[in-house]
C-alpha cells in the first residue's frame, strides 16, 4: 500500500517493544502507520505486533485495515471500549482480537448511506458467517463483548483491568514460537481460505518442506528431545 | 485378530473399528502407523461390507498425542521427504473417503491426532479429551491439514479461531472445543467409543447413495462458488432420483 494513501496529518502513532512483542498504539490518524508496520513487520526480532486499541481516538486512516492484513508477522487486536466502523475494519485485518467486557462492536456505515471501505463486508462475513454478518451491516446494530465472542468474532473477553494482561500472555505464547513456523501458519492459513482445499494441503505441505530448510526446526526438535525450551533465531 | 503393527482393525455389523495402537507412545504417529493406516483407509474404502468407520486411541492415556518427534529429521533429504508423502498421502485418502467417518476422542488428541480427528465427519470426545496444535512452538508446521481444515471447520471461513489455536499453541478441553464447533458431543469419560457407535449407526439409519452424496454436496461444495455448489447439489440430488419440482 502506498504511503500517500494516508492522507489524514500525522499525530500520536507510537511503538513499544518489549523483547519480541512489539505494540503499536494509533493515535489519531496517522500517515506513518503504514511504514511503520512495515518497519516492524521486516525487523527479524519482532515476533509478534499487537495493534492496541486502548488509546486510539479520532478517524482510522485509509489503508489501515490493508496495512495490518498484509504483516507476514503475527498479529493481535486489544480492543476496549467502542469497537465500531473503521475501527472494526481494523481489528478484523489482525490474526487474534481480545476484547475488554465493556466493549462494544458494529458495522454501521450503512445506515449512513455508505458502505465499509477497508474491508468490513469481506473481513467481517469470514470472521462471523454470512448471516451475522449481513445482520450487523444491515441493522447496524451494536453488539456487546459476550455476543462478540460467541459469534466468532473476538476470540477472549476479559475484564477491561485484566486486558494488558491478558494481551500481553497471549503475545508471549505466539512470541515464544518459532517465528517462521508461526509466520508460515499465518501465511498458509490465509491463503488457503482463498483455495480450494487440495490446493491448501499442498501449499501446507510445501511450506513445511520449505521449513527443513530453517536452524529453528532442528532446534526445536533438539529442545523437544532434551527437554529444554527452544532458543529459536529466526533462521 | 490385527494384522498390522501400530493399527487394530476390526469390522462389526458394517462399521469398521480402527484403532491407533501404541499406548506406550499414547499412540503417536510414526512412519509405521502412517504406512499401516494407509492400507487400512484402502481396505476400508474398498469393503463393501464396510459402511462407515470409527477412529480411537487405544490405552488410557489418549487418542493420539500427535507426529512421533524421535522420527523427524530421518528422511534421507527433504525431496525424498517430499515424494513418499505424496504417495503415500493418507490424509488425501481420508478426505477423500465416500463412506461416514466418526472420530471418539479420549485423552491428548494433539497436532496429528487432532488433524486426523478433523478429517472425520463427525467427532465424539470425553470430557477428559484435550485438544491443541503444538508444531509451531515446536519449529515446526502443521502437515496433514491443520492449517486448511481446522481453520474451515472452526473459523466459520475466518481465521480468528484457529490462529488462536495454531499461533500460540494452547491447549483446550472439551467444553472449550465444543464451544468453538470442534466437537459434535461431549459424553462422560469412557463412553466415547460407544457414543460414536451409536451416532453412527444412527447416520447409517439413512441409505448409503444418499449419505455419499450429501458428503460430496458438502465438501465438494466447500471449494465452489455458491452457483456452482447449488449446481452441484441439484445434479447428485437428481443422481439420486426421487421426486422433482
Amino acid at each position: 500500500m502506498a504511503i500517500s494513501e494516508l492522507t489524514m496529518p500525522s499525530s500520536r502513532l507510537t511503538t513499544e517493544r518489549r523483547g519480541a512483542i512489539a505494540t503499536v498504539t494509533l493515535g489519531a490518524a496517522n500517515e506513518q502507520l503504514a511504514r511503520r508496520l512495515t518497519d516492524l513487520d521486516d525487523d527479524a526480532s519482532i515476533h509478534v505486533i499487537v495493534i492496541d486499541g486502548a488509546q486510539t481516538t479520532g478517524a482510522v486512516p485509509g489503508g489501515a485495515a490493508a496495512a495490518v492484513a498484509m504483516l507476514v508477522t503475527p498479529s493481535i487486536a486489544a480492543i476496549v471500549g467502542e469497537c465500531l466502523d473503521e475501527r472494526l475494519e481494523l481489528s478484523l485485518a489482525s490474526d487474534v482480537r481480545v476484547a475488554s467486557r465493556a466493549a462494544r462492536f458494529g458495522m454501521r456505515q450503512v445506515a449512513d448511506g455508505r458502505l465499509p471501505r477497508q474491508g468490513g463486508t469481506q473481513r467481517l462475513t469470514h470472521a462471523v458467517g454470512r448471516a451475522h454478518a449481513l445482520r450487523l451491516l444491515l441493522t447496524s446494530d451494536v453488539i456487546g463483548a459476550d455476543e462478540a465472542l460467541r459469534i466468532g468474532l473476538v476470540q477472549a473477553v476479559v475484564p477491561a483491568s485484566r486486558l494488558a494482561t491478558a494481551v500481553a500472555a497471549l503475545a508471549e505464547r505466539i512470541a515464544s514460537a518459532a517465528p517462521i513456523a508461526a509466520a508460515y501458519a499465518k501465511e498458509a492459513v490465509a491463503a488457503g481460505s482463498d483455495l480450494t482445499l487440495a490446493q491448501g494441503l499442498a501449499l501446507e505441505h510445501d511450506l513445511g518442506v520449505l521449513l527443513h530448510s530453517t536452524d529453528d526446526r532442528a532446534e526445536g526438535l533438539r529442545a523437544f528431545a532434551e527437554r529444554r525450551a527452544a532458543a529459536y533465531r529466526g533462521r | 485378530m490385527s494384522a498390522f503393527e501400530t493399527i487394530d482393525y476390526a469390522t462389526e455389523n458394517g462399521v469398521a473399528l480402527v484403532t491407533l495402537s501404541r499406548p506406550e507412545a499414547v499412540n503417536a504417529f510414526s512412519v509405521q502407523m502412517r504406512d499401516d493406516l494407509y492400507e487400512v483407509l484402502s481396505l476400508v474404502r474398498d469393503d463393501s461390507a464396510v459402511r462407515g468407520v470409527i477412529f480411537s486411541g487405544a490405552g488410557e492415556r489418549g487418542f493420539c498425542s500427535g507426529a512421533d518427534l524421535a522420527e523427524f529429521g530421518t528422511a534421507p533429504s527433504q525431496a525424498i521427504a517430499r515424494r513418499v508423502r505424496r504417495q503415500r498421502d493418507v490424509w488425501a485418502l481420508l478426505a477423500a473417503m465416500r463412506k461416514p467417518s466418526v472420530a471418539a476422542i479420549h485423552g491428548y488428541c494433539l497436532g496429528s491426532g487432532l488433524e486426523l480427528a478433523c478429517l472425520c465427519d463427525l467427532r465424539v470426545a470425553s470430557e477428559d479429551a484435550v485438544f491443541g496444535m503444538p508444531e509451531v512452538s515446536l519449529g515446526l508446521v502443521p502437515a496433514a491439514g491443520g492449517t486448511q481444515v481446522l481453520p474451515r471447520l472452526i473459523g466459520l471461513g475466518g481465521t480468528g479461531r484457529a490462529h488462536d489455536l495454531l499461533l500460540t499453541g494452547r491447549r483446550v478441553g472439551a467444553t472449550e472445543a465444543m464451544e468453538i464447533g470442534l466437537l459434535t458431543r461431549i459424553v462422560p469419560r469412557g463412553d466415547h467409543v460407544k457414543a460414536a457407535a451409536s451416532l453412527l449407526r444412527g447416520v447409517l439409519t439413512a441409505p448409503d447413495g444418499a449419505l455419499h452424496a450429501a458428503k460430496r454436496a458438502v465438501v465438494g461444495g466447500a471449494d465452489l462458488p455458491l452457483g456452482a455448489a447449488l449446481d452441484l447439489e441439484d445434479r447428485l440430488a437428481m443422481a439420486l432420483g426421487g421426486p422433482r419440482a
